[in-house]
């Protein structure tokens, strides 16, 4: 801290400051970045699965149909968690398989037999960064699921008469679920919908399990008791703080979500429902 | 010159109920010919195979001259070439009984929708006609309001102002005052006549024997899914044949 700051707030709160701002705070409050991506990023996967999905469950087609329902009650009924250790690990392993199929020679799977990969030009290193993508992306699987039911549920409360108007004025059926379904779906799917962003929010805390330094693990780290050679014990156990930390920057996302989609049904119930109930 | 609309022995069934049961029509162009009958007669459904929100089982339409291509048979009889039913849909101007404003775009989106849209046509040149023929229905003063700001007689103007945009070849009205309180029929009304009196192609479904008297150059009764009866204003008013129709305007008050 330099002198004239600790001149102004005084040695014991210069000392706090140094503390939370030294360089493990520092990655701490940088790793932040991990949560907010894999809330943003897997919230726009979970939107388009879930669209996808629910227009599956909308089709005429039979086979999409069984697809769109297959999906939507498969994945649902399946753990976050697992899926969330499953599926980076499948896609990984999946890879990988190929991989060995196209660079690994005959000698060299012989040599393997038991071992993964099976030669060493097989391996997929994958950096904090790919296991960040992956791990959005199983939220937006297993969070999509939950969306198409929604969303398959909201469509089938547009009005028929609205969907009837656009084909009798000779709209295309993707004009018809572009230009009147979708845009009228939103009113009835948004309490679903931000029910699920906040699970997905919370779910969101499970990115240690991938090793992603996350802000969970930090918390960890830098609550657990704190001793140096050279001073002694710096702190006891304090992650009970660290965890309060966390809790109140949900709280905050909560908040802000809420203002955001008290916004958004303005937005989408303009002219569907009455100004007074918005 | 060729009717408008020809429909050709019209079949239609919903599960086992036979609703209609071998209709034949024409139009000719200006004509306004008004359907009736009493509810369940199939009127509602034989106009809306016109445009193929019902397809019917068996049977041929024909739009201007031109087939409505279908294909399978019965229950799973489908328009065949949907490019083809496309085009012919925007050559008919539907209204609805409970108007069906798109309610999440204003009145003036909603008559340059299918113009923009479907036809393709330019955005200028649609709004400046939009808003002539909101003029015309008389809400010039609504056209930024969304259609649950408005009263149902303004909505259904709104709709019917929707529908000419498209310069429609003929215009299809599906009980377009039922859902009116009577107050606000007359509205409606002064403007479907306005239209009859331009010399426009209308097929109207209606239960207000009063108004198709007054507007219809024919009067076709539906009774239970044939044609019972039809002729001018005056053969079906004034010189009832069949028992039926005698029946159904009595009950109508006529």
């Amino acid at each position: 801290m330099p002198d004239w700051l600790t001149n102004i707030i005084g040695q014991d709160l210069s000392d706090g400051l140094a503390y939370i701002t030294n360089g493990k705070h520092m990655m701490w409050y940088a790793s932040f970045r991990f949560t907010i991506f894999a809330g943003i990023f897997g919230a726009l996967c979970a939107l388009t699965f879930g669209l996808l999905g629910a227009i599956m469950l909308n089709s005429n087609f039979f086979l999409f149909r069984l697809i769109g329902a297959a999906y939507a009650n498969v994945v649902r009924g399946v753990p976050d968690v697992l899926f969330f250790l499953f599926f980076p690990l499948a896609f990984e392993q999946g890879v990988e398989y190929f991989l060995a199929k196209s660079n690994c020679t005959a000698d060299e799977l012989a040599a393997n037999i038991g071992n993964w990969p099976p030669c060493p030009d097989a391996q997929w290193f994958l950096g904090t960064n790919e296991y960040l993508i992956l791990a959005s992306v199983s939220l937006g699987i297993v969070y999509g699921a939950f969306c198409a039911n929604v969303i398959h549920g909201a469509m089938k409360s547009v009005n028929k008469g609205q969907l009837e108007a656009a084909k009798a004025y000779g709209m295309k059926p993707m004009q018809v679920m572009l230009r009147v379904h979708i845009p009228q779906m939103w009113i009835y799917a948004l309490p679903g919908l931000s029910n699920i962003w906040m699970l997905l929010v919370k779910a969101t805390s499970l990115l240690s399990l991938l090793q992603i330094a996350d802000i969970v693990l930090w918390a960890d780290r830098l609550g657990a008791p704190n001793y140096l050679k050279q001073v002694g014990l710096v702190h006891p156990d304090w992650r009970w703080k660290y965890y309060l930390v966390l809790f109140l920057f949900y709280i905050l996302v909560t908040f802000l979500s809420e203002r955001a989609f008290a916004y958004l049904r303005k937005k989408t119930g303009k002219g569907m429902v009455d100004e007074a109930v918005l | 010159m060729s009717p408008i609309i020809e429909l050709d022995n019209i079949h239609k069934s919903f599960g086992s109920l036979e609703v209609l049961k071998g209709i034949s029509l024409s139009a000719n162009r200006g004509e306004v010919i008004s359907l009736i009958g009493s509810s369940g007669s199939g009127k509602s459904t034989l106009l809306r195979c016109i445009n193929m929100l019902e397809v019917p089982n068996s049977g041929t339409i024909k739009i201007d001259g031109e087939e409505i291509l279908l294909k399978g048979s019965k229950i799973k009889r489908e328009p065949a070439n949907l490019a083809q039913l496309h085009r012919l849909r925007s050559k008919l101007g539907m209204v609805f009984q409970s108007f069906n404003l798109w309610a999440h775009k204003s009145v003036l989106e909603n008559i340059m929708e299918a113009p923009i849209h479907v036809l393709k046509r330019d955005k200028d040149e649609v709004r400046e006609q939009a808003l002539d023929l909101l003029e015309k229905v008389g809400i010039s003063e609504k056209a930024n309001a969304y259609p649950n700001q408005l009263s149902g007689g303004q909505q259904q103007r709104a709709a019917i102002a929707r529908a000419l945009c498209i310069n429609p070849d003929v215009m299809l009205f599906d009980e377009p005052t039922s859902a009116l309180d009577p107050e606000l029929e007359g509205e409606v009304l002064r403007v479907i006549k306005l239209l009859a009196d331009e010399g426009r192609t209308m097929l109207l479904v209606t239960h207000d024997m009063k108004f198709a008297k007054e507007v219809s150059d024919r009067i076709i009764f539906l009774d239970e899914g044939i044609i019972g009866e039809q002729g001018s204003v005056k053969e079906i008013f004034g010189n009832t044949k069949s028992e039926r129709l005698k029946q159904f305007l009595g009950a109508a008050g006529h």
